[in-house]
């Protein structure tokens, strides 16, 4: 059997960014004439992804409860092998940059970490966009030799799925036996996290903030307006805030309505977590910040004395109605 | 407990540049050793017990400096995997080579409990090279933990997910991969700094690895950097508030419109 223009989408628990991929892999495999699978490592309803843009859906059973990702790999590698599609797509979750690497390293092909966008050539060729050196610049990546192509997605950087309601699709269901080498002995559930990609208002911290004692303060005033407190991965390497907290490009994306970056810089690993923002506030004390450019309105002075006199004004308001 | 590590020295600066074919010059700028592979030290000094602790790492030659540090904190073996050949690895090719100078440092795996390495470095930040290198040598891994113990000869180690952290138990011999600053790296001590002095650093060479020129570097890579651009899209046409004052009631109104 030779490599055929199909896409493959491996769909990991978040049913949101996994019907988001689903979509974009369907207007990609359009360009190319190739059908779209979704294979779906946990129990989901068909009906969405077939809806979302899958041809056909696999769905694996009996991997809801393995935390063995090297397993898993080698059980995704063996359909890969019997399929042979031209590109494979995950999400970069840390499951599915666990999973994905271990899954390209077994069918000895590339892989793309990360990916913000992808574009699909009519010959089936995946061009790849990911930042890199942390900073500043946007890489196009290419496999160009090797198939099939893989690449993760980042969560939250494509647009909305759209769903057509007369689509129809084949639905296999496909039990895996799974001899695992590593076991799961619990979980403990992460506490601000979720809600931060939920929130309408964010106020973000970057290095700016200084210390400990700034970002409880921000996280005051954010709970005060019912927002969600965040931080930069400057802020998070310094100490200052929890890793549950950073936004960026290693942290999570977010997408609020009103964003407000205090004294965070605007690296491009923070950018691409939070520009699809409908509306971003830059506080700045330095009036060049790169963050200025990506915000819609900027104030530009020391954050605490803004954020002091704003919220005076806050709390007078409330007080009158 | 006898344990490798796997760091990688990153530029301490972003200013890095590349040449027409994307490949990183590394020459300029000072070197690092990666934050989360400072973790992967640290946490194998403090498990190795009556074993040993090995460092490797691919890059440059003259990562000596940085590498006889690591012998002064108490590293008992630095192997320095350097040659033309190597550079513009992607993450595969990286993996490989790492794979076979793995290989050639015991007669078998056995020889080896664990392999640790940092969960991703802040240049590439792809966290791939652990769980591709696991799958060439037939490991089991885990990565982006935050915690390791040991229990009647089990792994019992703590991952960081999206959604929680999660207890997870396995077998030796695996490969681990870390989060950044969850075990702060050691200080070197005097005696260790005398020590390492003398102590040798091991060099290997593709040639002295039985590799060919094809299976390394950009050759043996499957993804290949097709281009590079500035800033990603998202800049938007700023309005800067004329004063505090006028920012303060600004900021006001849009939080009132946000729809809570």
């Amino acid at each position: 059997m030779i490599t055929s223009n199909d896409i493959w989408v491996i769909g990991d628990k978040q049913i949101k960014y996994d019907l988001a991929l689903l979509s974009k892999a369907h207007s990609m495999a359009e360009v190319c004439a190739g059908k779209v699978f979704a294979v779906m490592l946990y129990e989901t309803d068909p009906d969405y992804c077939i809806r979302a843009g899958a041809d056909e859906v696999y769905l694996l059973q009996g991997l809801e409860k393995i935390a063995d990702d090297a397993a898993i790999a080698h059980a995704l590698a063996s359909l890969l092998r019997e399929n042979r599609p031209g590109t494979v797509l995950f999400q970069a979750t840390v499951r599915g940059r666990a999973i994905a690497p271990a899954v390209a390293a077994l069918l000895s092909t590339g892989l793309t970490a990360d990916c913000i966008d992808l574009k699909m050539e009519e010959s089936g060729l995946l061009l790849q966009k990911r930042p890199a050196l942390g900073d500043s610049i946007i890489a196009e990546i290419v496999c160009d030799k090797l198939r099939p192509q893989m690449a993760t997605v980042r969560p939250g950087v494509l647009e909305d799925p759209t769903f057509q309601e007369k689509r129809t699709g084949k639905v296999s269901i496909i039990p895996i036996e799974i001899n695992a080498l590593v076991t799961k002995t619990g979980f403990m559930p992460a506490q601000s996290s979720e809600l931060l990609s939920e929130a309408k208002i964010i106020i973000a911290g970057g290095v700016g903030i200084g210390s400990r004692e700034g970002f409880e303060y921000l996280r005051e005033i954010a709970l005060q307006i019912g927002g969600c407190v965040g931080a930069s991965r400057a802020a998070v390497d310094a100490g200052y805030a929890p890793y549950t907290w950073q936004i960026g490009q290693t942290g999570i994306a977010v997408k609020p309505n009103l964003y407000i970056a205090v004294g965070i810089s605007g690296a491009v690993h923070h950018l691409v977590g939070m520009n699809a923002s409908d509306y971003i506030v830059a506080i700045n004390r330095d009036a060049k910040a790169p963050i200025l450019q990506y915000a819609d309105y900027a104030i530009v002075g020391e954050w605490r004395h803004i954020l002091e006199q704003w919220f005076l004004s806050y709390q007078e308001r409330k007080v009158c109605i | 407990m006898n344990i490798i590590v796997c760091i990688k020295l990153v530029p301490s600066v972003m200013n890095l540049t590349m040449d027409q074919e994307y490949v990183m010059q590394r020459d300029r700028v000072v070197q690092v050793i990666n934050p989360a592979d400072e973790a992967a030290l640290e946490a194998a000094l403090r498990l190795k017990g009556n074993g040993s602790v090995t460092v490797i790492t691919m890059g440059k030659p003259s990562g000596d400096d940085e590498l006889r540090s690591l012998l002064a904190r108490g590293v008992d073996r630095a192997v320095l995997i350097t040659d033309k050949a190597f550079a513009g690895a992607d993450t595969y090719a990286t993996a490989r080579t790492l794979s076979v100078a793995v290989n050639s440092l015991g007669n078998n795996l056995e020889d080896f409990d664990l392999i640790l390495c940092g969960r991703r470095a802040i240049d590439g930040e792809t966290g791939q090279v652990p769980p591709e290198l696991a799958i060439l040598l037939k490991l089991p891994f885990v990565t982006n933990i935050t915690k390791i113990n040991f229990n009647q000869g089990k792994i019992v180690c703590s991952r960081r997910l999206e959604e929680g952290i999660e207890e997870l138990e396995l077998g030796t011999p695996a490969i681990l991969s870390l989060c950044e600053y969850s075990y702060p790296l050691r200080l070197a001590t005097i005696l260790g700094l005398q020590k390492a002095r003398r102590m040798q650093i091991i060099t290997l060479s593709r040639e002295m690895l039985g590799l060919k020129k094809e299976e390394c570097g950009l050759k043996g890579s499957p993804t290949r950097v097709r281009r590079i651009t500035g800033q990603p899209q998202g800049i938007r046409n700023v309005t800067i508030a004329k004063n505090i004052d006028e920012g303060i009631a600004r900021l006001s109104e849009l939080i009132a419109e946000v729809p809570l």
